[in-house]
């Protein structure tokens, strides 16, 4: 209880954690909050806001707010799916690699650090543009894409914390009681990774609401006739009113924001500023 | 120091034969031969598939793939039987006077502003101008772009480029890349520099009265000057991200354009052949910057 009060009383906190819940909130609750069907042309085309559109319409006529509450449902449930998928792979491989060592953990080290290495949209325009997946399956797809690439860094986390922690008096001395290798883990490690995770979490789900954004965007993520906000703006023309561009471009901004917000709160609310080691990516020396 | 230097160009030629065996495999598993509906269309392509031998064994084409790094005679584009060559040939230009351009725009914004930064840091104009530095990194480039394009709307200025490339239709490229590219410069250029005004040798030097220009010049720049170097090499991933979105956005006839469109074609050929090139600059970018780093600094290498 202690830890959320703090959290609240973080400035960041206040603000990430706010964000989080709406975006969360919407992502649940958003398609039956949309006052139209998101694909459906009721208005004249680049329509103007108005009480019966509150903002406005685009050049097919389709109401906007319900193309962003729409698309929001989309995004965040992709995005913290993803974000979830990814820390449970870092924190399961960080353990292998840092709990065995030796060839589990060069192999692993070396494939996260060769991901890291490389830009992540390359990998990701990449992998779907050779798989082509259709309709739906393309949702699930990206989920493991976006988890694909961002594993990394909670993975290096995990290893560094495994391999300080295997050498602690208690885990030394649960070990001479007799527990087994994964009672050891369970008991005594996996629940100091437990601020490391919720961290994480929100880091990589900022993350990937961005790169979700890029990719539909580039028209290679969520197709029609699901909406997305980054297909929102890739749909967008260059001569098309400015208005139409702002809510899903503000959409974006604001939920990725408040996520990196709620992280950098968690890491200080958890103290894990001075302990975890930079999230910048860089092979190692 | 040789022996060092080998050492870490065999890493990186191991990472781009990681990242061309791993795509080839992906390939092999996830793509279907291309088909086409009609009967003429059908002919052209066995034709086309006879005539390149692109559907050769597996291993003549991944040996050719390491051989030629996805530019050999069995690299071809299926829709107009195009080699894959042709396409690098016709993409690859633009894409380096897009990223050159920009790089020289970028490149004097970061240091200037990290630098006036750092020399004021705590005052309210550092406070400022970070935090608009920090916020423009946190938009996505689309969005920078889509901003720079709204913004030059009412001014008449071209808002993307057509097929006669007149100079001033280079003008919104080149400053969004500038702008997302140099965003993340700012700041670690100025950390570099306020670490680097902190050392005791920049204080002796100020004590025995030199001028604050030759101070900043000869004490402070150069010892700055190594983590900068070592940020410019690891930016080839920001630049490859940052020209696939902005050659879309803004038409140019680009690699990164290439890239989207034949993710969005399922053009295998060209998607092998793009990664293997950009996992090439990432390990030569990566290269480059631990040998300037060590030539800047002995101590980066390990006895």
């Amino acid at each position: 209880m202690s830890a959320l009060r703090r959290l609240l009383s973080h400035p960041h906190g206040r603000v990430g954690l706010l964000g989080a819940l709406v975006s969360a909130l919407l992502a649940s609750l958003g398609p039956w909050l949309a006052p139209y069907a998101p694909t459906a042309s009721l208005a004249a085309p680049h329509a103007a806001p108005s009480a019966a559109h509150w903002l406005g319409a685009d050049e097919s006529g389709r109401d906007l707010l319900s193309r962003v509450l729409d698309g929001g449902a989309v995004v965040v449930l992709t995005a913290t799916s993803a974000a979830l998928l990814a820390v449970l792979l870092g924190v399961g491989l960080g353990t292998l690699a840092g709990w065995r060592g030796g060839a589990a953990d060069r192999l692993i080290r070396g494939v996260a650090d060769t991901l890291l290495s490389l830009p992540p949209l390359l990998l990701q325009l990449v992998i779907i543009g050779l798989v082509q997946p259709k309709g739906d399956a393309r949702l699930v797809w990206m989920v493991f894409i976006l988890a694909g690439t961002g594993w990394m860094g909670m993975a290096r986390v995990t290893r560094t914390e495994v391999r300080a922690l295997q050498r602690r008096g208690f885990v030394e001395a649960a070990r001479g009681l007799g527990l087994t290798e994964l009672q050891l883990l369970r008991h005594h490690v996996l629940p100091h990774l437990v601020p490391y995770a919720l961290t994480w979490t929100a880091m990589a789900a900022s993350q990937a609401i961005l790169a979700e954004a890029a990719l539909s965007f580039l028209g290679l993520g969520v197709q029609a006739p699901r909406v997305s906000w980054g297909g929102m703006i890739g749909d967008w023309g260059v001569l098309d009113p400015a208005r139409e561009l702002l809510p899903p471009a503000l959409a974006i901004v604001l939920t990725s924001v408040s996520w990196a917000l709620l992280a950098d709160a968690l890491r200080d609310v958890l103290d894990l500023r001075t302990r975890s080691a930079p999230e910048t990516a860089g092979p190692a020396r | 120091m040789t022996r060092w230097l080998l050492g870490r160009a065999a890493y990186a030629a191991l990472l781009v034969w990681l990242v061309a065996t791993l795509v080839f495999v992906l390939a092999e598993v996830a793509t279907s031969p291309p088909t086409t509906e009609d009967a003429e269309g059908q002919e052209h392509l066995l034709a086309c598939l006879l005539h390149t031998g692109a559907d050769g064994p597996t291993l003549t084409r991944y040996v050719d793939l390491l051989c030629t790094g996805g530019l050999g005679a069995h690299s071809w584009r299926p829709p107009d039987c195009r080699p894959v060559v042709d396409l690098l040939r016709a993409h690859l230009p633009p894409t380096l006077l897009l990223g050159g351009l920009s790089l020289l725009l970028a490149w004097p914004i970061a240091l200037g502003v990290g630098a006036w930064q750092a020399l004021r840091s705590g005052s309210r104009a550092d406070a400022v101008t970070t935090t608009v530095a920090v916020s423009l990194h946190a938009v996505p480039g689309f969005l920078v772009a889509l901003g720079l394009q709204l913004l030059a709307r009412p001014l008449g200025l071209p808002l993307t480029t057509t097929l006669h490339r007149a100079p001033i239709e280079l003008l919104l490229p080149v400053l969004s890349l500038a702008v997302v590219m140099a965003t993340g410069w700012i700041r670690p250029v100025r950390t570099a520099v306020v670490e680097a005004l902190a050392l005791p040798h920049v204080e002796a030097a100020r004590a025995r009265g030199l001028p604050e220009a030759h101070v900043l010049r000869r004490h402070v720049l150069p010892h700055a000057l190594r983590p900068i170097v070592v940020l410019i090499g690891l930016s080839a991933p920001r630049f490859v991200a940052g020209s696939v979105i902005i050659e879309k956005i803004f038409a140019w006839p680009g690699m990164g354009r290439l890239l989207a469109e034949s993710a969005a074609n399922g053009d295998a050929p060209t998607l092998i052949m793009g990664a293997v090139l950009v996992a090439a600059c990432v390990a030569a970018g990566d290269l480059l910057a631990t040998a300037a780093a060590a030539a800047l600094d002995p101590r980066e290498v390990p006895a």
